[in-house]
């Protein structure tokens, strides 16, 4: 044991001894800093890997507390994502007669099911995004019908698990004007998870292209329209029929 | 005797010089040794190598950019010495951003409007920007204590035509009053289903159905330096406007297909007729419109607008309000009719155009340029 830990000081010592030195990103606990890539935590190990390709392990308890924090923020949990999709049929009453009648529509709450599913602790606040698209029955734009953002946790008592769901009832409408069907539908979804650096930690999409443009997604608000790229555009506009 | 010994290559004196070299090596080969491994196990720090920072690929966020297409150059203004001038009216699909030019009234650049109207419909928002005008909502199948109780037969006509001679709101007293305002700049809502004026007003889902409903909206137009115009509108089923207290148009639901029949009468028949020949001549949403009189406005003048919308017992319901200013040639539409500016108080958001325009057919009425009715 003894022999092992003197040949690998010996094989640090003689690392060292053969590079330069230069700025230091980690920090130690005597105030020394390096820069060097981390390529995982192995144990109670951080493992890095120097310019010349070996890689060098150096306890955890080694570091400051700040880069401590940021070995652990660069393992982040591996996330299972659940969308979910409360929707209820709403039928109104007839009123004067059938044709005044309010078209039935459908009354829809969003969110989504966050679950760590790989094994360690990670005690570090995520924020979730979670965006829901619809999409217009006349044509072929798509509608922001939700957005939402929260800070969670992972906690062990939870079973690692956090579950958000939008307060914010979105209508969706399904009738008929002139014999061209009007309202919208329901399309897909895009939730992504970051750290507190801003950095991806999961991501689960109901189709690619909505994380492809998600730049142009941020951008929008609530029931604007917007097309394959998620650039705001207008409705489609019906066509008239009458002349 | 002496004794002799022979050695073979062994001088005497040599292997002691020998050893102490042997020992001087050694000794220091140890010294070397020990500096190495006591120097390093005395310090429990290791030090080490400083790599190059390895670059991690970010995701490159693409710079969102809004495109405008040209599907059609805004026309110059001119001034003409017959004093017509020719509204420039671009494609509504994709309006250009830049207003119409000198004498036409401002407009355009709405687009950058960023107000918070609240709850935003097409009848109007919860909240008012000023200059806008006030809707209240009444319900006219529920009783003033919000029981249900429809009108029957006729009784619909006769409230309306009773409200026509006073515009005296008090005739709706007896009917459910929604407690929710609503505060408009444009007077749009393009064919649709007659409930959503309830929904709008924030009728319950309970009550919330088509059909016997009024809207009354009141309150100040200017225009900043004069101008003489007169509405057009396309309603369904009935809508009247009066400027200090002068009506000074009147429409109902016409036919495209069969005009005015004894099925669907016009409501304001035999009080309020359009001087126009161009009257019921062109659709405008669901019904041919009907033109108004000409009105002055003085300029900076405070005028008294209001407005009273009412809905019979129809599925769809929509009213178009548009301006024709005196003088102007408009761009013709496909029914050979001009494509006139939408009243408004103010230059529509972004938002405000969804809604309309999801529910507007094109080359029907312009929604981004024309005069504007305020005193700025």
């Amino acid at each position: 044991m003894k022999g092992k830990h003197l040949i690998r000081i010996i094989f640090a010592t003689v690392f060292a001894a053969g590079a330069c030195f230069s700025q230091h990103a980690w920090q130690l606990n005597d105030g020394e800093t390096f820069e060097s890539e981390f390529v995982k935590v192995l144990g109670r190990e951080a493992l890095f890997r120097g310019a010349d390709g070996r890689n060098v392990k150096v306890p955890l308890d080694q570091f400051s507390p700040e880069s401590r924090r940021l070995i652990e923020l660069e393992k982040p949990p591996e996330l299972e994502f659940s969308f979910v999709n409360i929707s209820d049929k709403k039928i109104f009453p007839a009123g004067i007669n059938e044709k005044t009648q309010r078209p039935a529509e459908m009354r829809c709450l969003y969110g989504v099911k966050i679950k760590q599913r790989s094994a360690g602790k990670y005690n570090y606040e995520l924020k979730l995004e979670l965006f829901v698209i619809g999409q217009e029955r006349l044509g072929d734009k798509y509608i922001l019908l939700d957005s939402n953002e929260a800070d969670f946790l992972l906690p062990e008592e939870n079973g690692r698990r956090f579950e958000f769901r939008s307060d914010r009832e979105v209508v969706l409408q399904n009738y008929t004007d002139n014999d061209d069907i009007r309202g919208e539908k329901y399309y897909g979804f895009l939730a992504i998870v970051t750290d507190e650096r801003g950095e991806e930690v999961g991501m689960r999409a109901s189709h690619d292209w909505l994380y492809e443009n998600i730049g142009n997604l941020r951008n929008l608000s609530i029931n604007n329209y917007m097309d394959d790229a998620c650039l705001r555009t207008f409705p489609t506009r019906p066509k008239s029929t009458r002349y | 005797m002496r004794n002799s010994r022979k050695s073979f290559g062994v001088v005497k004196g040599a292997s002691s010089g020998f050893m102490i070299s042997l020992l001087i090596h050694a000794a220091a080969f140890l010294l070397a040794g020990m500096l190495v491994v006591f120097t390093v196990q005395h310090k429990e720090e290791k030090k080490f190598v400083p790599p190059k920072p390895v670059e991690r690929p970010k995701m490159k966020l693409k710079k969102p950019k809004v495109k405008v297409k040209k599907t059609a150059k805004p026309k110059a203004t001119t001034r003409i010495v017959t004093k017509v001038m020719r509204a420039s009216m671009p494609d509504i699909q994709l309006p250009e951003m830049s207003g119409m030019g000198d004498g036409m009234g401002g407009g355009g650049g709405g687009f950058e409007l960023d107000m918070d109207f609240g709850n935003l419909t097409a009848l109007g928002s919860t909240r008012s920007i000023g200059n806008d005008l006030e809707g209240t909502y009444w319900d006219l199948k529920f009783t003033r204590g919000g029981v249900f109780s429809p009108m029957e037969g006729e009784e619909w006509r006769e409230i309306f035509h009773k409200f026509f001679r006073t515009w005296n709101t008090s005739i709706f007293s007896k009917y459910y009053r929604s407690p929710q305002k609503l505060y408009t700049t444009f007077l749009v809502m393009p064919p649709t289903i007659s409930a959503l004026a309830p929904v709008a007003f924030g009728m319950s889902d309970d009550m919330a159905s088509g059909g016997h409903w009024v809207v009354y909206y009141k309150g100040k137009i200017y225009h900043k330096e004069g101008i003489t115009f007169r509405f057009w509108l396309g309603v369904d089923d009935s809508l009247a406007i009066r400027i200090n207290k002068k009506v000074v148009v009147a429409g109902s639901f016409i036919s495209p297909e069969d005009g005015e029949s004894e099925r669907a009468p016009k409501m304001y028949r035999s009080l309020w007729e359009s001087e126009s020949m161009d009257s019921e001549k062109y659709v405008i949403g669901s019904s041919l419109a009907t033109v108004g009189d000409w009105v002055t406005l003085e300029p900076g003048v405070e005028y008294d607008m209001e407005v009273v919308i009412s809905e019979n017992a129809s599925s769809g319901a929509s009213f178009i309000v548009a301006v024709e200013e005196q003088g102007v040639e408009y761009p013709e539409n496909s029914q050979g009719g001009p494509i006139l500016p939408i009243f408004r108080t103010s230059e529509l958001s972004r938002d405000q155009l969804d809604i309309i325009y999801k529910n507007l057919c094109e080359d029907e009425v312009c929604c981004t340029n024309g005069p504007i009715f305020r005193d700025f």
